[in-house]
């Protein structure tokens, strides 16, 4: 009698902690696989996201009295196969602009940076950054 | 039941789970293998599309502009060397001659397929060029690659420019001068769509003469190369043609400039009036002047008969005139202590000569010294040195028998005429006479027929008389004065041989002609007597004010007892002068002569004679 009890109670004990286990590893797993999704979907988009920096023109005019002075248009071309969201702009390594700009797949847009001294005739280094972290960088000339 | 057979149950269970997990484990790591496929498919993607954008290569070919409605617009041509087809997306239009600098954008919508080029971009969009405004333009493809060129303004940007004027000199009297311009568009990133015209102008002191009037005319239609665009890197060549006229010594200058081009922009040509013995290029060695000063330094002027009959013994009336006039067309006087005429032909045989070894010339001038034939065809005067004066002429005339030729006809025999004087030996060849065979028995085959220039009008009668008549240069005839002109062609053979044709015949015979050519600048006032030549004698005035006077014979020239000869009198005005000058008047014969001997034998008329005219200029 005592052989069945203690087999049974070995039995369910085994089965408790078996199930406490599946449901443990299949949470785990689920964790683990939505991590990894995001993070190939991240790399993934980072590499299709693709964009050349189509024209720079720096200019001290605009429509404006309240901005006037020394500013630059930068146009971004969007040469991937994704939509990619323009966060940042650097010139000469100093952040003039942050917010987002959206370009199609195939279409340009031009930022309109505010306004920042640069010296005419001086090579200025233009940083263009994605929301998904892409970079191009490039030198201008006004 | 036996329960001691169900110890092993718990383990059962437990390894039940241990599975599950096993397999839950296992799906997620070969999922995340997938992923990290897709991830390694995004990179091959993302090259393969970065190879695209790398293996297409457009470039800016060429830009024009629009000629027709609506003007001035861009017309752009793109090339693609690249394997991958080019989706032109952006133009960039940049004035950059504005102030503050003014940025245009438009969108395009054009394909260049790989390997091949598009034309009339730009044609579409509302951009008009400005004139004298120079641009950047740059095109961007939708793969992100461009390319740039600027457009110059011509009134901002010099451009290189030689030209040369062909040739650089000219003597007195002038004539064509080809201008050839060479514009470089040195800039190999700049175009200028609008071609290049370029316009010429010429200055230079020149004071005229009735001879030179210090003309400069461009020839029509001589103008090439406006309008031509220039790539960038290449160059074009512009021509003008000018005629220019103008005394010796006269320099003009031309220059040329690009139409609204940069002020100062300009080439330069020289173009020289000289004489010949003052011409030479300021580079131009010691020794290539002397040469060319010593070739051109003293004039020869040749007299000969044709046909020069055949020799048949002793003949008072069959002297023939052989002469050479040695004229100095410089400032400093020489000697003359020899001349000579030499004729060669084809030896037909070993005892043919044209002219006699020791033969028996009479001396018609300059009267001193002795003529002879020192070999076969070989006449020479020597003597005491004659001086030949500055800007004068000096004629060496003998009166002379044919030679014997016996084995064939010589319808071309080379005359070469050489004066040894103290600035050295000059000959002068390119002329020729003619001798017909004997007929057989030492009967004569031809003529000896004879033009010649003398004092007097008189008719020929024998070779003694014509000793004192025949000349062969005149000096000292004032500036814009008359001189008048005896020509005589005569036919030296005893009458009732030989005659000289007045009329066409079945044998090919065609009347006589005498054809005199006038320099430019005379003018011939009157023409005095026509000795059995036609009443309308023919004078046709060129161009270059240089005239030729026609007579055609009317009666036949028989001979010495018929009719032995027909002399041409006419008067001339020379021209006028500033400093003494040296004119050469021709008098050439056309048409036939022929035997009387049976059916006539017909041979064609050749004899010729120079004379030297020295006009003096106002005391």
């Amino acid at each position: 009698m005592s052989v069945v009890v203690s087999t049974l109670l070995l039995v369910a004990a085994t089965g408790v902690i078996g199930s406490f286990l599946v449901a443990w590893a299949n949470t785990s797993f689920g964790i683990q696989q939505i991590n990894i999704a995001n993070q190939t979907a991240t790399k993934v988009n980072q590499v299709k996201e693709s964009f050349v920096l189509e024209n720079v023109w720096f200019n001290y005019t605009t429509p404006s009295p309240c901005c006037s002075g020394p500013k630059a248009y930068v146009t971004v071309r969007n040469t991937g196969d994704l939509a990619i969201t323009v966060s940042k702009i650097y010139v000469n390594n100093t952040q003039i602009w942050s917010g987002s700009k959206s370009i199609l797949i195939g279409q340009s847009g031009t930022i309109q940076t505010p306004v920042f001294n640069w010296g005419t005739g001086k090579v200025q280094s233009v940083w263009v950054h994605t929301l998904r972290g892409s970079d191009m960088k490039q030198d201008w000339k006004p | 039941m036996n329960y001691k057979h169900r110890k092993g149950l718990s383990s059962v269970v437990g390894a039940v789970f241990m599975i599950l997990v096993m397999i839950g484990a296992l799906n997620l790591t070969i999922w995340t293998l997938r992923q990290q496929d897709s991830v390694s498919q995004a990179v091959l993607d993302r090259t393969n599309s970065q190879l695209n954008k790398l293996n297409e290569n457009i470039m800016i070919k060429d830009v024009r502009l629009t000629t027709t409605a609506p003007l001035n617009r861009l017309n752009i041509t793109v090339a693609n060397s690249g394997g991958s087809t080019a989706q032109l997306a952006s133009i960039y239009i940049i004035n950059e001659t504005a102030s503050p600098k003014t940025q245009y954008n438009y969108t395009l919508t054009d394909t260049v397929n790989g390997r091949s080029s598009v034309k009339n971009i730009g044609t579409n969009i509302a951009f008009t060029v400005k004139d004298l405004t120079n641009y950047s333009v740059r095109i961007v493809t939708k793969a992100g690659n461009s390319a740039a060129i600027n457009i110059g303004s011509l009134s901002t940007k010099p451009l290189q420019m030689i030209m040369f004027a062909i040739p650089s000199t000219l003597a007195p009297g002038g004539g064509n001068v080809t201008l050839m311009l060479s514009i470089n568009n040195n800039y190999t990133d700049t175009a200028f769509p609008k071609g290049i015209s370029a316009n010429m102008t010429y200055s230079g002191a020149c004071t005229p003469t009735s001879l030179y009037p210090c003309t400069v005319t461009k020839q029509s239609s001589s103008l090439l190369g406006n309008g031509t665009i220039i790539a960038p890197g290449s160059t074009a060549l512009y021509k003008w043609v000018y005629n220019v006229n103008a005394p010796d010594g006269t320099t003009y200058t031309f220059t040329a400039k690009i139409v609204n081009g940069v002020v100062g922009n300009t080439a330069t040509a020289r173009v020289t009036l000289k004489l010949l013995d003052a011409s030479r290029s300021n580079t131009a060695g010691t020794t290539d002047v002397l040469s060319l000063k010593f070739l051109s330094n003293v004039g020869l002027s040749i007299v000969a008969p044709g046909p020069f009959g055949t020799y048949t013994g002793s003949c008072s009336t069959c002297k023939a005139v052989w002469g050479v006039i040695v004229s100095n067309p410089t400032g400093t006087p020489f000697n003359v202590t020899k001349v000579s005429v030499s004729v060669i032909s084809p030896p037909g045989g070993s005892s043919d000569s044209i002219f006699n070894g020791g033969c028996s010339p009479l001396n018609a001038k300059p009267g001193t010294g002795t003529w002879s034939c020192t070999a076969n065809n070989v006449l020479q005067w020597s003597g005491s040195a004659i001086t030949v004066s500055s800007y004068s002429s000096q004629s060496f005339i003998a009166l002379l028998d044919p030679g014997s030729i016996s084995s064939v006809n010589v319808p071309s025999s080379v005359v070469t005429a050489t004066a040894f004087t103290t600035l050295g030996q000059y000959s002068k060849t390119g002329y020729s006479t003619q001798v017909v065979k004997q007929s057989g028995g030492g009967v004569a085959g031809s003529c000896v027929c004879s033009i010649y220039f003398q004092n007097s009008r008189n008719n020929f009668t024998d070779s003694a008389t014509l000793q004192n008549q025949v000349i062969g240069h005149l000096n000292n005839i004032p500036s814009n004065g008359l001189v008048k002109m005896n020509i005589t062609l005569a036919q030296m053979f005893t009458a009732g041989t030989f005659k000289i044709n007045s009329a066409s015949g079945a044998q090919g015979q065609t009347p006589a002609k005498i054809v005199v050519s006038l320099p430019p600048g005379f003018s011939v006032v009157s023409v005095d007597a026509k000795g059995g030549f036609n009443s309308n004698v023919n004078v046709t005035t060129f161009s270059d004010t240089s005239k030729l006077i026609v007579a055609t014979r009317t009666s036949d020239i028989t001979g010495p007892g018929g009719i032995p000869s027909g002399t041409l009198s006419f008067t001339l005005q020379v021209p006028t002068v500033q400093a003494k000058w040296i004119y050469i008047i021709s008098a050439a014969t056309a048409g036939t002569n022929q035997d009387n001997q049976g059916t006539p034998k017909v041979y064609d008329l050749g004899t010729f004679a120079e004379f030297a005219l020295q006009v003096n200029p106002p005391p």
